[in-house]
């Protein structure tokens, strides 16, 4: 008898095993599969078990957007039961709520009272109960089951069921995000990275499964890519939520796809993923991003002080080579000036000697009045001489002239005459003493001495325009011009010319002389000198 | 009109004598003197209407002896053989001089002037003025008169901002705007203002430096002044102005 109720009650568990069995899904010992459902490091733990139709069951230990909580997938369940392990003496301290569909509000803060099972003290989990949260009708519904601890009541664990078809992300749209505008972008377009983009905004229809999306960027040229978990925002218009990309994920040149995908398993894929959408693009080679702004600043600065010290190297330099040539100009100058001194200085002895031959020639006749007089010309000639004045005016010219000359007469008695253009400011011109002075000594010595009272000298400065002609002409019987006459002060003369064209360079002095039978001519032209 | 000749050649004294009496005979020479102190002694005694004075005697110079006269009741027509520091000293004072051999012609001028001046009776000022430069120290600036009809203006060189000819006049234009005109041809004064670094920047122009503000290229080159005018540049001076600005 023992036996039989033995056999029976056997034959009732394994009738109540196989029930079982058929009710829930089991693991390999035939057990029913207790999925843990809870967020790690929670400390509160959710257990879901399954009936047996479920095809699938895809349990996340944890979504990265979505980190206070955690989503199971199921598939094809019709009924689930959920529940948790407490501390037998703190059921109590636990409040649950059980939402479905996001808005059937089943259970709200309920303390667990049922006990499904009891562990005893020497079990692996002494004095702890199995609280069961409920049994749910699961057909294509979303169930979110919630629970805290009284004593941290901001830290709730939340895990959703989610047994709905998934699909993919509908009405995806992308839009570029400038400094102060927003434009949207075509698929395959060519986007010109600057430092006003801050990223694409990517939209989709909401879901009630949101966090379950990823965006996923890959740079098709360089094979790397960045799995983004983006919090999706609802927006208030059209039911769409977005989430955006930031620029630095594309600011490299070169091809990029951008997908979006519903992450319906643990780690999986975008590649070959039928939910996946993708959007690509193609960031170009930058104009002027090729550095950043700050970068562009200093790099300028850099630049603009290396320019400068280059610009101001080349200035120093150039002004001292400028200087140099200056320095060398002016010593060229002041040669030519320490020359012409010398040569201005050249008196002929011969006419010093018998100029005042001449003045003891008044003495011994008792013409003492005639001899102060050219003895204070000639005083003034040597003076001239002595002082080596570099300018001096056409006046002091004139009387110079007039002092020689008038010596001169005192030996040879002839004619001259010295006269100047009207228009002439003879006050204030000036010009390089005694320049015709050698050529009246050689009018006077050579021209018109022998002629006596017939000999003419005749001197004129004249204006020609802005040319200054200082002319000399005498009715002396000429000499041959292509010859070299060294007694005639030509030489010195034509040596004193071209030192004065070494100083004023931009006024040159020209030397004409025309001689013939009939006299001789010296044109001494200061061109521009007016 | 009593002149007194100091000069410490004897030899000189004589000649200058002879001249006097021959072309200045109104000239009464009262009294020679080859030293100053003998000077001295001489105009003090004699108190002259003009003194004949030479520069160099030998250790000492004649302003030794305008010095020693703390009263100067009388014209100086300074003698020298050879223009120098002295002569340039005054010429600054725009006061009368004759360089030996003396030329009768430039000795009737003189006593003709010295005449004007005795008869106007501006004495000892110029003179004064005279030693007053002398003693000053060789850097700082020099004070040049300005003898015009009725006054003579002591005007220092750094107030000249530019000289201008007019024949043998010249324009002086001060800072404070003031214009001069000088009877005395306009080379005269480039030949004093030019080793204090003025400019002839053309035949009628001297222009002192500090007061030019830029060179214009305009007509080839044109000097702008501070005061707004523009002072032409002839071509032959333009590499010389240029020079002198650009240091």
């Amino acid at each position: 008898m023992k036996k039989i109720i033995l056999s029976f009650l056997l034959l009732l568990f394994a009738i109540v095993a196989h029930a079982q069995n058929n009710k829930y899904l089991v693991d390999e010992y035939g057990n029913p599969k207790h999925y843990s459902v809870g967020v790690k490091y929670s400390k509160c733990n959710i257990f879901l078990v399954v009936d047996s139709g479920t095809k699938h069951v895809t349990p996340f230990e944890y979504l990265n957007n979505f980190p206070s909580g955690n989503i199971v997938l199921l598939k094809g369940a019709k009924s689930i039961e959920i529940e948790s392990r407490i501390q037998k003496d703190s059921l109590s301290f636990y409040r649950y709520s059980i939402i479905q569909n996001d808005s059937i509000v089943i259970k709200k803060d309920a303390i667990p009272t049922e006990i499904k099972y009891r562990w005893g003290s020497g079990s692996i989990l002494p004095n702890y109960v199995a609280a069961d949260l409920g049994i749910f009708n699961a057909v294509n519904k979303k169930i979110e089951v919630q629970i805290y601890r009284t004593d941290l009541k901001t830290r709730v664990t939340s895990v959703i069921i989610y047994n709905k078809p998934i699909f993919a992300s509908k009405s995806l749209s992308f839009k570029l995000l400038g400094e102060n505008s927003v434009r949207s972008i075509n698929n395959n377009t060519s986007l010109a990275v600057n430092g006003s983009v801050k990223g694409i905004r990517v939209s989709m229809e909401n879901t009630d499964i949101n966090a379950l999306y990823s965006v996923v960027i890959e740079n098709l040229d360089s094979h790397s890519s960045t799995l983004l978990n983006p919090k999706w925002k609802r927006i208030k218009l059209g039911g769409m939520v977005i989430a955006d990309i930031g620029v630095s994920e594309f600011k490299l040149p070169g091809r990029y796809r951008v997908s979006v995908y519903p992450e319906t398993s643990q780690y999986a894929s975008w590649i070959n993923n039928k939910l996946s959408r993708d959007f690509l693009f193609t960031t170009l080679k930058p104009r002027t991003s090729l550095f950043t702004q700050k970068q562009l600043i200093i790099y300028g600065l850099i630049l603009c002080a290396i320019f400068g010290a280059i610009f101001g190297a080349a200035v120093t330099y150039i002004k001292r080579k400028e200087a140099q040539k200056l320095a060398l100009k002016h010593r060229d100058k002041e040669m030519a000036r320490i020359q012409l001194a010398s040569v201005r200085s050249q008196l002929n002895p011969h006419f010093l000697f018998n100029a005042l031959a001449g003045i003891q020639m008044l003495m011994n006749k008792n013409e003492t009045d005639k001899a102060n007089r050219y003895l204070s010309k000639f005083a003034r000639l040597t003076r001239n001489v002595l002082e080596n004045k570099e300018l001096i005016s056409l006046t002091a010219e004139k009387t110079l002239l007039d002092d020689y000359l008038q010596m001169e007469q005192l030996r040879f008695g002839f004619q001259y005459k010295i006269s100047a253009s009207a228009d002439l400011d003879t006050e204030n011109i000036e010009i390089p003493a005694m320049l015709l002075q050698p050529f009246v000594e050689n009018a006077v010595k050579h021209g018109v001495a022998e002629k006596g009272n017939a000999g003419q000298i005749e001197i004129n400065f004249i204006k020609q325009g802005t040319d200054l002609v200082l002319r000399m002409a005498d009715n002396g019987s000429g000499f041959d011009t292509s010859k070299n006459y060294d007694g005639l002060g030509l030489a010195l003369s034509k040596n004193r010319v071209s030192l004065l064209n070494s100083i004023y360079k931009e006024t040159p002095f020209v030397l004409d002389i025309q001689s013939g039978h009939s006299g001789t001519t010296v044109n001494i032209t200061l061109t521009q000198w007016l | 009109m009593r002149a007194i000749l100091v000069d410490d050649e004897a030899a000189n004294l004589e000649n200058l004598k002879i001249l006097l009496a021959k072309y200045c005979p109104d000239i009464k020479v009262v009294a020679c003197a080859t030293t100053i102190d003998e000077a001295f002694t001489q105009v003090n005694l004699h108190q002259p209407d003009l003194l004949f004075l030479d520069i160099q005697m030998g250790k000492t110079t004649g302003f030794d002896l305008l010095n020693k006269l703390t009263l100067k009741t009388f014209e100086v027509v300074f003698v020298t053989a050879y223009d120098n520091y002295g002569i340039q000293a005054v010429k600054f004072a725009a006061l009368d001089y004759l360089l030996k051999p003396v030329d009768p012609d430039e000795l009737k001028i003189a006593v003709a002037k010295a005449e004007i001046r005795i008869k106007n009776k501006i004495h000892g000022e110029q003179l004064n003025f005279l030693l007053s430069q002398i003693k000053k120290s060789e850097s700082s600036i020099p004070k040049i008169a300005l003898p015009q009809q009725h006054e003579i203006r002591y005007v220092s060189v750094e107030d000249i901002v530019r000289c201008v000819a007019d024949n043998t006049y010249t324009f002086f234009f001060l800072a404070n705007g003031d214009q001069v005109l000088i009877s005395k041809p306009l080379k005269e004064y480039s030949d004093l203002l030019k080793p204090h670094g003025f400019i002839r920047t053309h035949q009628s122009h001297l222009v002192n430096p500090r007061f030019v503000k830029s060179w214009l290229k305009e007509d080839g080159g044109t000097l702008l002044m501070d005061t707004g005018d523009k002072i032409p540049v002839s071509k032959p001076n333009r590499e010389m102005v240029k020079e002198v600005l650009g240091k």
